[in-house]
């Protein structure tokens, strides 16, 4: 156990070679800063709205 | 003090579904305690699942939860998340039920990125629904014959990432509880779709159909 599972930063680093049948553990992948759905959704909702009451 | 987990469980719905062997319950108090060390409100949590042995854990938890039916516990979140934004939002599933069954939930899921917290308790195996193909790669240790290691190309952590656009992916295993806890707090903190795969062991349908010799080779070698 301890040698299929290796830390994402160590593995990283190492040839592929040495990584065949291994899995990298922890955080793989994060990206901040992406727009997120329901924020995204109610912001052009409220944008609508206005537009909506801008006309009437 | 020991932490006391009867304040978060439904005592009358125990005991569990769950096998001797099984790593689920680890999985299972390590979410007790991140809801703990958050000082999360229960009534603000919303957890939902599919169907398979990890969709149980929400029956046993005193949260908002729901058990839907079969890779559509996503479908279900992003229409709770959408209605409560301001709740948390946990789903726990499967690999069957989350990547293969529930496979295009999970692609536009990570595609919107909206802001839930998906545990995907990867067994190796459908376990309850009966030894069917997963969709998951074989640790190097197992057998080459493997009965319930998939021949095709799997599915992994890696490229769902890369191929889904998920903005937090991050791998933990029952037998790393203290880093599992971390890592279950860092979704949940994360602010989009995080996504944790946890390496779990089914000995008795994972490992006594394969004669594994000991829970841990079942899914460590």
């Amino acid at each position: 156990m301890k040698d299929t599972f290796i830390p994402a930063v160590a593995f990283d680093k190492l040839p592929p070679e040495k990584t065949a049948g291994k899995f990298p553990m922890g955080v793989l992948f994060k990206k901040e800063g992406v727009p997120e759905y329901c924020e995204t959704y109610y912001g052009m909702a409220e944008r609508v709205r206005k537009q909506k009451e801008g006309r009437s | 003090m020991a932490f006391n987990y009867d304040q978060y469980i439904r005592g009358g719905k125990l005991p569990h579904i769950w096998c001797p062997g099984c790593t689920y319950g680890i999985v299972f108090k390590s979410l007790l305690r991140v809801v703990d060390t958050l000082k999360l409100n229960r009534d603000d949590i919303a957890l939902v699942s599919g169907i398979g042995c990890a969709s149980r854990l929400p029956g046993y938890v005193d949260f908002n939860t729901l058990h839907t039916t079969h890779g559509r516990a996503l479908g279900f979140a992003t229409g709770i998340k959408m209605a409560k934004p301001d709740k948390h939002v946990l789903v726990v599933s499967g690999d069957g039920d989350a990547t293969a069954i529930g496979g295009n939930h999970f692609i536009h899921a990570c595609r919107r990125n909206i802001d839930i917290t998906v545990l995907v308790f990867n067994n190796f195996i459908y376990g309850m629904t009966g030894d069917s193909t997963p969709r998951r790669p074989r640790p190097a240790t197992w057998p080459p014959r493997c009965r319930t290691a998939t021949w095709t190309r799997p599915s992994t952590s890696r490229n769902w990432r890369r191929a889904r656009g998920a903005s937090f992916v991050a791998r933990g295993t029952a037998y790393h509880a203290a880093g599992l806890d971390r890592l279950i707090i860092d979704a949940i903190q994360h602010k989009g779709l995080s996504v944790v795969e946890i390496i779990n062991a089914c000995p008795t349908t994972h490992g006594r159909r394969n004669k594994f010799k000991t829970p841990r080779t079942c899914s460590y070698g």
